[in-house]
């Protein structure tokens, strides 16, 4: 068990290599580790040798990379993890600026809407006067309305995957009104110290559950499948839909400790959509994880510095959320065809 | 040929040359016989194995082979063996670290006489 957890998680690793070096030696890597670890005879041989690996890891990685930039650069079919090139991105810096925009616009929208509907306090005059939650909240659904028509109408290009992680979670809000009002409202409604991750974990299992039928939809029901091809192509883009919930979760203001809207509620909100653009600008794959990865690092970073130690706590499961699901589903090595953004 | 401007090599790279020298290995007993040749000093992790496997293949010092070509048993594994140019890459470097050998005991026993 413990070998085939080592094995598994070693190929996790070689996962990060670049596509041609992991098309010329995954498999003879996966059979030398494999053999090295049955050579080994206890249980702390094993983990010796997978903290050699991972300790030699982050610069085999690297090097690999530098090898392979340093040849033949048209080349690159831009399907792998970290570094390929962006599929579809496109040629004309001017081109690529209006689908980065279309990608960023609903961060820029959803961020101060999450914030001015938290009614900070004091809530400035301007607040009020102006109508600001729900001048947001109109220009929010007709922008997501539309992001969402135009992203199917143009096959599910990069920029929509944000848009359509909206519309998921709005899908699961049925079901999550079923669990916890019908089926399992002593579970949703529980008191206690952990009330907060029992309402936490009720919504997450409904939007998972939306999530997971709208991927099986994409799969197997026709009208869907150009969602399914463009995911395939590129599974990072999946990270880039669900970092949108961090923009949600960054914006909150705390009504029972620090009820006010300082700048450590506005900046991690800028942040995330800086990273946003940061992905959608990023020519190369370890460009894409950086800016996701780097601004959603920054964005803690303030919320943790500011004394919500709620981010702390919750750091590792947000990373999980959002760089997860991409690495385990990435598997093939030859792209399918895919529409230009 | 390359041999002056790729000598000296980095250690990992020498004793993988150096283990490929008698004959033609798969990649678990190049990363055996390394350990073995530098005393347990040098443990490669498949991560550096592979990238020095690849670059040394790039040079053109390395060709891939079928293994079965070598043991019938081995399931169609590859293994590398030396061409021609990395086997001169080689004595090259043997030559080089056999000559600072020479002068760092011709300069001790000098010395000390």
């Amino acid at each position: 068990m413990n070998l085939l957890l080592a094995e598994w998680f070693y190929s996790l690793l070689l996962r990060f290599y670049p596509p041609k070096f992991r098309v010329e030696f995954e498999k003879e890597m996966e059979d030398v580790f494999w053999q090295s670890l049955q050579a080994a005879d206890s249980s702390s041989s094993w983990i010796r040798l997978l903290l050699h690996e991972l300790r030699d890891w982050p610069g085999a990685v690297l090097n690999a990379y530098q090898d392979e930039r340093s040849q033949d650069m048209p080349q690159r079919n831009g399907f792998n993890l970290f570094q390929g090139r962006v599929l579809g991105a496109p040629a004309s810096w001017r081109r690529a600026w209006l689908p980065s925009l279309a990608g960023v616009w609903i961060f820029i929208l959803l961020g101060p809407l999450v914030v001015a509907s938290a009614y900070p306090y004091p809530t400035p005059v301007w607040h009020n006067q102006y109508r600001i939650p729900e001048v947001l909240t109109i220009l929010t659904l007709v922008s997501l309305l539309a992001g969402v028509g135009v992203g199917v109408w143009r096959k599910f290009p990069r920029w929509c995957f944000p848009y359509l992680t909206i519309l998921v979670m709005i899908s699961g809000l049925p079901l999550l009104l079923l669990i916890s009002e019908v089926l399992l409202p002593q579970v949703y409604n529980h008191s206690g110290p952990f009330s907060g991750i029992f309402q936490i974990a009720t919504m997450a299992f409904s939007y998972a559950v939306s999530l997971g039928i709208i991927l099986l939809l994409a799969r197997y029901w026709r009208p869907l499948k150009p969602l399914s091809t463009s995911l395939r192509s590129d599974w990072t883009q999946l990270s880039f839909g669900l970092f949108i919930l961090m923009t949600w979760l960054f914006g909150q203001i705390d009504h029972d400790e620090d009820p006010f809207l300082t700048i450590a509620v506005i900046l991690p909100v800028i942040l995330l959509a800086l990273g946003a653009l940061g992905y959608m600008r990023s020519r190369w794959r370890y460009q894409q994880w950086l800016s996701l990865g780097g601004s959603l690092g920054a964005a803690m970073l303030v919320r943790i510095v500011n004394g919500d130690w709620f981010y702390a706590f919750f750091a590792i499961p947000l990373v999980i959320l959002v760089f997860l699901p991409p690495l385990l589903l990435i598997r093939d090595q030859t792209p399918p065809p895919i529409a230009s953004q | 040929m390359q041999t002056d401007d790729s000598i000296p090599l980095p250690e990992p790279t020498f004793l993988i040359l150096l283990s490929l020298a008698p004959g033609p290995l798969h990649g678990y007993a190049i990363m055996k016989d390394v350990q073995e040749l530098s005393n347990q000093r040098v443990e490669l992790s498949t991560g550096t194995l592979y990238g020095a496997l690849k670059r040394l293949l790039n040079q053109g010092w390395i060709e891939r082979i079928d293994e079965s070509s070598i043991d019938q048993g081995s399931r169609g594994r590859k293994a590398y063996k030396l061409t021609p140019r990395g086997r001169s890459v080689l004595e090259a470097e043997i030559s080089r670290l056999n000559e600072l050998v020479q002068l760092a005991r011709q300069q001790t026993f000098n010395g000390a006489a």
